[in-house]
């Protein structure tokens, strides 16, 4: 009698058991901490960390334990005011989502613990890039939508219209918006035309000027010299000291040259002078015949330094020693990079070569110039000296996977 | 009668009583037991010799063997749970050198629901009794189903399934911390492939007879390859005329159909059969957008059909004692709703196709009087795989329809229009020799071709690239022996097995390499290791209720063919990949308490370690995924179940897994320190559970009805789908609770009804990241079989 009891209460201990197990839950000590002057953001396998760090003081460690995470996808990432935006953007649905969240940024450098703000884009248009014009107006750009630039208000994150882009396009109803810029109350955004993911047209390359005010787009201005500017993500305008605008063609028309010879296909740097609406005719340089370059060779992102000195990762074809390695991490085949836009030359620094996963993270720290690198030598920020022309062959700060992209939150 | 006639009288008695004596002294009796209906051998029936201790048990295809002792009883009775009892006189007429021959049908009884009193141990009890760790799924467990199989096992102890959505969506199979491809699906123990690439949904629970879940280790005698574990799917046999339809409808629109036919050519062994499932579920839930928030989506585009067809002809008659050909078609189309990223998209066009058509041989022969056995299985398959894309118009979830990006295609950069050719060869030979009553050596070797021709010119013409990919070969064999061998009367059992792995593939790389190549030049890899098994199981206590087990592994799971061609869409072609490598340990026990009377409890433990290397994981490319060794793991954990039949009445069983799956790669791909070294292995379930409760009784409607109420409580604690580095991570798979209920009603032996209400909390339960799965959702089936035709 006294086993048959037990045997009616082992189903019911068992349950208990169960139900101990399940109400498990974790504590979460959050410690103040030093104020944080940058943002970082890597991606790991199916996400990204986005965590912010005190400063580049040498032996400093970024940790996870805080980070934001984002599923894999397009990272925009970028300070506007006192907030942080982030989204991971889906390229032709690749990945990423639909909502843009807004983070503030308090005095000491931390992000808020949750988003402040969140906008969805109505109907999933599969947006990529931001482009802040004021705190109340920034503009949204689409990936394989319906050639629709969403403009929106980035205070009460709500969208409040839609410029349609589809009569520029080229082949189809979309002309592919790329990595803009707002100078002097004017919107260049660059126009890819691209007929799928993995090809351009061959058309010159164009930029749409949008006033700001009226959000009408005055003209679209092309130069043949070059093919696709500012391909989202991996390339960005920048402005010199001068006001004048950098716009380089990236990865997808460096590729085409490379392997569709012959086709019409032509990188390069274009210029559009402070003050104007048109391309510089007297400016072009191509990062193919630069010193260090290759066929096949672009850059990535780009930072400006100062005094016509522009800092990317040079993509170097000759550097890929495993060919099948489809991870971009195992070849170190982009190296740190600086461009005399002046000058039209550019040179290989003297820093490690990093992985494909890591070569477009790059910040401007004081005379310093700071590159997120995944080398041989190790991971981290890898310091270029400006002033001395020194490079460091160790990390100055270790991060715990190579960095993706990286802001200053002051 | 004369003193001489007395005399005469009295020595042939003597005479005969001392020949009668000597006769049982030395005699044995041996036979088969089968089912009486079915025809198939029963494995752990008890013999038991009437008034006294002596015993014994069938063996696995039926087979009985038991000495007699002077002066005992000539009545055996033979026993087993859920068939009527038969006592059996030994008739000395049949005594022939010594031995009498007793084949013995027993008849089922009539209904499972029935409230029987439990006797002895069911057939699935006896195969836990096995030294690898398994999980089984008995037929009893299965018969009033309206459940896929998937979700049969969601919850069985130690297996978890994470569906994609509802019926025909993408499902992982998890044992043991492994998942997908690491897990081998088998049908009869020829393998099918892993399970990712073989769609268990696609076979009715009807047509199931028994499932095996072997976690941690791969019998030698299954003959494939795999590193978590594998699924044995025994499907039912019937040895008479039989005729079984069943027909479910669901929630969402779902229709699930099967048929079976079985008829003999008069009093022959000869047989034709023939099958039909037919599967359509329309899947057309709604849910919130995981990606824009407040956005109700309404899924409209993930209709599922599947139609499948099967003739054959078996015989036990020509000079195989097993024959079997089967042709058997299959139709498969699925409606894509999501596009690459479940519905980020609003899809509403795209589909996958699949034509197949294959011939299996089944072949079994005995020789040297038994001693040596031979089984040969065939399996030679085309299919025709479709992925069409082609539409000029892409649509947005508030309304909108605007040209496709690319010119055509809603997913992804290009349109897909493919036509790929598949064929696939598999051949499983079996060799089994008995050697005495303890001992048994198997051997089984295994091989498998692969070929895909891909072609997709719509594709191609936009991208200028072949990205559909190349034809691609595979070729793999897999060779194991097993010696099993009984000691103390069967008391341990001991199985030792090796297994060489041999595979091969012929792959042209990656198009943008390919465009750097003068000429196309095709990527071999071969390879050839070994690998081995240790398994013992010891049973202890009277009627061997208690069963310690332990077994240890070191095995391999080849590259498959996706990993190694590319999907043409996403997925890159990887030439380069290796084996991946295991080393497993398994501990356990099973405990049968009171088996001969209520309250009984089963209760099953389960611990394991494994050690994988090389692991295949996806990689991030740019724009797309591939495949790279690069993974290092160590998972431990432990699986507890408990059935038990408290009374005539009332059933409870619960289980409960927690298993911790660790990455152990110290450096980072690259270079540098893995900062994700030691954590939990990403979208993986460590802690998972579930508990029923079913209530039966017969002739609560009329005389020969059944009844029964079940209910289950599934749970699955949440987990990341990303490395777990930051305490503020949200990307999190939230815990599961599934509340189910059903009830059964079995009208006579015929016809059963089955009700069931899933999910009768109306929970939003993700099993895969933002895969929103069905709420509430009911299930009525209906079933109706004829055993005389």
């Amino acid at each position: 009698m006294r086993t048959n009891k037990f045997l009616w209460a082992l189903p019911c201990l068992t349950l208990l058991f169960a139900a101990t197990l399940s109400s498990c839950s974790e504590k979460d000590d959050d410690q103040p901490v030093n104020k944080h002057h940058f943002l970082m953001s890597a991606q790991a396998d199916n996400s990204f960390f986005i965590t912010s760090f005190e400063n580049f003081n040498e032996g400093t460690s970024v940790s996870y334990d805080k980070a934001i995470t984002l599923p894999t996808g397009h990272l925009f990432m970028e300070k506007y005011g006192k907030n942080v935006y982030l989204q991971s953007g889906s390229m032709y649905g690749f990945g990423g989502e639909q909502t843009l969240y807004k983070y503030e940024v308090n005095a000491n450098g931390q992000l808020s613990a949750q988003p402040t703000g969140k906008l969805s884009f109505p109907g999933s248009p599969n947006v990529v890039e931001i482009i802040f014009a004021s705190e109340t107006k920034a503009y949204a750009i689409t990936c394989a939508s319906r050639g629709q630039l969403i403009v929106f208000n980035p205070t009460t994150m709500s969208v409040t219209k839609e410029i349609d882009l589809s009569p520029y396009a080229e082949g189809d109803k979309d002309p592919d918006g790329g990595n803009g810029i707002v100078r002097d109350g004017k919107l260049f955004l660059p126009l890819n035309q691209a007929k799928s993911m993995k090809e351009i047209l061959v058309t010159p390359a164009q930029v749409a000027v949008i006033d700001v005010a009226t959000d009408k787009v005055e003209k679209v201005i092309k130069d043949d010299r070059a093919t696709s500017l500012g391909m989202v993500g991996h390339t960005s305008p920048v402005i010199d000291e001068a006001g004048n605008i950098y716009f380089h063609t990236g990865p997808r028309a460096a590729m085409m040259c490379q392997f569709m010879p012959g086709k019409g296909y032509k990188d390069g740097l274009l210029r559009i002078k402070k003050g104007e609406t048109e391309f510089d005719k007297d400016f072009y340089m191509s990062l193919q015949t630069t010193e260090g370059s290759e066929i096949g060779s672009y850059g990535m992102y780009m930072a400006y330094g100062g005094n016509g000195k522009i800092y990317t990762f040079l993509y170097k074809p000759s550097l890929v020693k495993d060919p099948s390695d489809q991870t971009y991490i195992v070849n170190k085949c982009y190296v740190p990079y600086e461009i005399d836009v002046n000058k039209k030359t550019g040179r290989i620094l003297p820093l490690p070569a990093s992985c494909g996963w890591a070569a477009n993270a790059i910040i401007k720290v004081g005379s310093s110039i700071y590159f997120g690198e995944h080398t041989d030598n190790g991971i981290g920020f890898y310091r270029y000296d400006m002033a001395t022309g020194k490079g460091f062959m160790q990390p100055s700060v270790k991060t715990p996977n190579g960095a993706y992209k990286v802001i200053s939150l002051d | 009668m004369s003193d001489k006639n007395i005399l005469h009288n009295f020595l042939l008695v003597l005479i005969l009583s001392f020949t009668w004596q000597n006769i049982f002294a030395q005699m044995i009796v041996f036979g088969q037991i089968t089912d009486g209906q079915t025809l198939q051998p029963l494995d752990g029936v008890s013999v038991i010799l009437e008034n006294s201790n002596i015993g014994t048990i069938s063996n696995h295809i039926g087979m009985f063997r038991m000495k007699l002792p002077s002066k005992s009883s000539r009545r055996i009775k033979v026993q087993y749970m859920g068939y009527e009892s038969r006592n059996i006189i030994l008739n000395k007429k049949l005594c022939v050198n010594d031995s009498i021959c007793c084949n013995v049908e027993l008849q089922p009884k009539n209904n499972i629901l029935s409230d029987v009193i439990v006797l002895g141990k069911s057939k699935a009890q006896r195969h836990r009794e096995v030294p690898s760790a398994i999980t089984i799924i008995d037929s009893q467990e299965l018969k009033y189903k309206t459940a896929t199989l998937n979700e049969i096992l969601d919850n069985a102890a130690g297996i978890k399934v994470a569906q994609q959505g509802g019926l025909g969506n993408a499902s992982r199979i998890i044992i043991q911390g492994l998942d997908g491809k690491r897990i081998g699906i088998f049908i009869n123990g020829m393998p099918m492939g892993n399970s990712d690439e073989f769609q268990l949904s696609s076979i009715p629970i009807d047509m199931v007879d028994e499932v095996e879940i072997y976690k941690g280790i791969i019998p030698a005698w299954l003959g494939g390859d795999g590193l978590g574990g594998a699924v044995n799917i025994r499907l039912k046999d019937f040895k008479k005329n039989h005729l079984e339809m069943a027909f479910e409808a669901a929630s969402y629109n779902t229709y699930i159909g099967s048929l079976q036919l079985k008829h003999y050519l008069g009093k022959t062994s000869t047989a034709l059969h023939a099958g039909a499932t037919m599967n359509y579920a329309k899947n057309n839930y709604s849910f919130s957008s995981p990606f824009e928030l407040g956005r109700i989506i309404h899924r409209d585009h993930d209709a599922y059909t599947h139609g499948g067809f099967n003739v054959g002809i078996s015989s036990q008659q020509w000079w195989f004692d097993q024959f079997d050909l089967t042709l058997s078609a299959d139709y498969y189309r699925k409606e894509i709703q999501g596009g690459l990223m479940n519905v980020q998209n609003n899809i509403q066009h795209a589909f996958t196709r699949t034509r197949s058509a294959s011939t299996s041989l089944s072949l079994e022969k005995s020789f040297l009087k038994g001693k040596l056995t031979a089984q040969f299985h065939s399996i030679i398959g085309f299919s025709l795989v479709n992925q069409v894309d082609t539409s000029h118009y892409c649509y947005d979830f508030i309304g909108n329809r605007f040209p496709s990006g690319s010119g055509r295609g809603e997913i992804g950069a290009v349109p897909n229009d493919s036509h790929d050719r598949h064929t696939t060869v598999r051949e499983l030979l079996n060799l089994t020799y008995k050697i005495g009553n303890n001992q048994l050596v198997t051997w089984t070797t295994n091989y498998r071709y692969g070929c895909k021709m891909p072609k997709d010119e719509l594709a191609d013409s936009y991208s200028r690239l072949p990205t559909s990919g190349y034809p691609s070969r595979l070729h793999s064999i897999v060779s194991g022996l097993t010696h099993e061998l009984k000691l103390y009367g069967g008391k341990f059992t001991n199985e030792l097995g090796i297994k060489l792995f041999n595979h091969h593939s012929e792959v042209l790389p990656f198009a943008e390499a390919i465009m750097l190549q003068d000429k196309l030049k095709a990527s071999t890899n071969r390879c050839t290791m070994a690998g081995w098994s240790e398994a013992m199981a010891l049973h202890l206590l009277p009627n061997n209720a208690l069963t310690l087990k332990a077994s240890v592994q070191s095995t391999v799971r080849m590259p498959i063919a996706e990993e190694l061609f590319g999907d043409g869409v996403l997925l890159l072609p990887s030439e380069k990949l290796r084996p991946e490598r295991s080393f497993n340990i398994n501990a356990g026990a099973i405990w049968l308490i009171n088996a001969m009377r209520y309250p009984q409890v089963r209760i099953g433990i389960n611990s394991f370690y494994m050690s994988a290397k090389d692991m295949i994981k996806l990689m991030y490319s740019s724009m797309n995924m591939a495949y790279d060794n690069i993974g290092k793991v160590r998972v431990m954990g432990i699986d507890m179940e408990m059935e038990s039949k408290l009374n005539r009445w009332l059933d409870l069983q619960g289980n409960i897994t927690w298993q911790d799956a660790r990455d152990m790669r110290k450096e980072a791909v690259g270079g540098g320190e893995n900062f994700h070294y030691r954590y939990r292995i990403p979208n993986m379930p460590y802690l998972f559970g579930n508990v029923g409760v079913r209530l039966h009784k017969d002739g609560l409607l009329s005389k020969s009805s059944s009844s029964a109420f079940a209910s289950t409580f599934a749970f699955t604690k949440a987990f990341s789908y990303n490395w777990e580095a930051s305490k503020h991570n949200t990307m999190l798979i939230p815990a599961r609770y599934c509340w189910d209920v059903a009830v059964h009603h079995s009208f006579n032996k015929r016809c059963q009804l089955s009700f069931e209400i899933r999910n009768i909390l109306n929970r939003e339960n993700w099993a895969e990241f933002r895969y929103p799965m069905e709420r509430r959702t009911f299930h009525l089936k209906m079933k109706y079989i004829i055993n005389k035709i």
